[in-house]
């Protein structure tokens, strides 16, 4: 079993970040457990994505505390990452940067996944696009994900 | 059956739609919101033939679908922490009137201090209203218990309280087999009695001392009772989808063990691992989930617990689920652990720790993590 935990902050969609990896997972043939862990239910506090992967559909319920993988949000958060590799914004990929000049405003969380993707080959590309595309139901936002999400993995180079 | 990756709330409002309600009053409330919010998306794009009634408190959604239950249709509502509280009032009038109102339960710690997370202090304080009291131990479970439900229900005339772990159920996205239909298990609703004003007939007079307490009476028997029903619709429904079901109870490695974890709600997955783990290291451990809390299985869980260690754990404070374990089982060790208040994570491991029973007490009351 591989743990993932996504920390963002409220707002910034790592919550929604956890589930499209998830269905991307899903949609690969292998089974997939997302939830949250909300510190308060605001925008601006430390929010916690977390996405466990196995081939069985057998999971535990319980926080992440042992992550494999940390995506983080923002520099002011490293500091509660527990994974033993890091993917981060501005440091892996600029994602706001990337987030702003596709969807128009700072909710890179596909970015972020596009990184994720590219340096550990966690699922492929293809079933993020998919995952993004049922995600949302306005065809306009999916679009702006996945070009952001293609960008993260394009600009992501180790 | 579709096999999807869906979150808690969507699984159960799906089988919401599915159980046909014609009209469903909510308020929002944490962390129960996400599944009115997809009924009432189901019901706009005209996915369900219903009335989404958006009400001004607790009071008034469970008040409107018991009018409406009344007027002889099938009714849905959710609700959590302080809005089951505030209900309390006419969860009392509706078992008492002996509707079968389905409501689900996103269970939440009560306040003060005020905190948004899971524990079960809501519903359990509940226990004495006169409902039907089921627990969901996954995400599959919380939507095959809708239908469920909505079946002992009606067979009863009870109402029935499905419980999901707030955030741990609701919140969580997993693989889940959704029924496509639920034909050949649940028709329509025909109601035993109804409010029509051409045939005017009244619901819910006074009952004076000489007859009250023998209406009182009936509604505990029927209650008492419907442990049958629970049973029998579990069954039907483990044929039909062909996914067995818990029904009262469920004995999980049971046969054998000598130290048992007797708990209700998501809790019992953590513990699954944990009984699989320490059986491949030999101890002969189990678990007794308890599937339904009212009515109180007690003839099941007296069988199954004679003579073992035990440990219940409950996520309230009242200990209420020990004192009953206890009360049902004269000739067993049994150690109460109360945890997991207020969304505390109670994990793999701190079940692990709980079934040191060995140098325990029987009657120990304890706290954990």
């Amino acid at each position: 079993m591989q743990e993932i935990e996504i920390l963002g902050r409220g707002g910034q969609g790592a919550v929604t970040t956890a589930y499209i990896l998830a269905e991307a997972i899903f949609l690969e043939g292998k089974f997939s457990q997302a939830f949250p862990f909300f510190g308060v239910e605001r925008q601006g506090s430390p929010v916690f994505g977390y996405v466990r992967i196995s081939d069985k559909n057998s999971f535990p319920i319980q926080h992440v505390y042992k992550p494999e993988i940390s995506v983080v949000f923002e520099k002011s958060l490293i500091k509660l990452a527990k994974g033993k590799r890091l993917i981060s914004s501005p440091k892996t990929v600029d994602a706001q940067k990337i987030a702003i000049e596709t969807i128009g405003k700072p909710v890179f969380g596909t970015v972020l996944l596009g990184a994720l993707v590219k340096s550990t080959k966690v699922c492929k590309p293809k079933s993020v696009e998919k995952a993004i595309k049922k995600m949302f139901d306005c065809k306009e936002t999916a679009d702006k994900n996945i070009k952001a999400f293609r960008r993260g993995y394009d600009e992501t180079t180790n | 059956m579709m096999k999807q990756l869906i979150e808690g709330s969507h699984a159960v409002a799906e089988m919401v739609r599915l159980c046909g309600p014609k009209v469903i009053a909510a308020f929002p409330i944490t962390p129960q919101t996400h599944i009115v919010e997809k009924l009432a998306e189901i019901v706009a794009q005209k996915k369900l033939d219903a009335q989404f009634i958006n009400v001004e408190s607790e009071f008034s959604a469970i008040s409107v679908i018991l009018g409406a239950q009344a007027a002889g249709v099938r009714t849905f509502t959710a609700t959590a922490s302080q809005g089951l509280a505030l209900m309390h009032e006419v969860l009392h009038a509706t078992s008492g009137l002996r509707m079968p109102l389905v409501m689900v339960v996103a269970n939440r710690a009560l306040s003060a201090p005020i905190n948004i997370w899971g524990d079960q202090s809501d519903s359990v304080a509940q226990r004495d209203t006169g409902w039907i009291q089921l627990y969901a131990e996954s995400i599959q479970e919380a939507a095959d218990l809708i239908p469920q439900a909505y079946k002992i229900a009606e067979k009863a005339q009870l109402p029935v309280m499905v419980c999901m772990d707030g955030y741990y159920l609701t919140h969580t996205k997993e693989v889940a087999d959704i029924p496509t239909s639920l034909k050949g298990f649940l028709g329509n609703y025909k109601p035993k009695i109804v409010l029509d004003p051409k045939k005017p007939i009244t619901i819910g007079p006074l009952a004076n001392p000489d007859y009250f307490q023998e209406i009182k009476k009936e509604q505990d028997k029927a209650l008492r009772d419907s442990d049958k029903i629970v049973s029998k619709v579990a069954k039907e429904y483990s044929t039909k989808f062909k996914r067995k079901q818990t029904g009262l109870v469920e004995g999980y490695k049971l046969k054998d063990a000598e130290y048992v974890f007797v708990s209700m709600g998501s809790i019992i997955t953590n513990a699954k691992l944990v009984v699989d783990q320490l059986r491949k290291e030999g101890d002969k451990v189990g678990i007794l989930k308890i599937g339904c809390f009212r009515p109180f299985p007690a003839k099941e869980i007296k069988k199954a617990l004679s003579g073992k260690q035990v440990a219940v754990f409950e996520k309230e404070s009242y200990r209420a689920l020990y004192s009953e374990v206890k009360a049902s089982v004269p000739d067993a060790k049994i150690v109460s652990y109360v945890g997991g208040l207020g969304g505390r994570d109670i994990t793999v491991n701190h079940v692990r720790t709980m079934f040191n029973l060995e140098k325990k007490k029987d009657g120990d009351e304890l706290w954990v993590a």
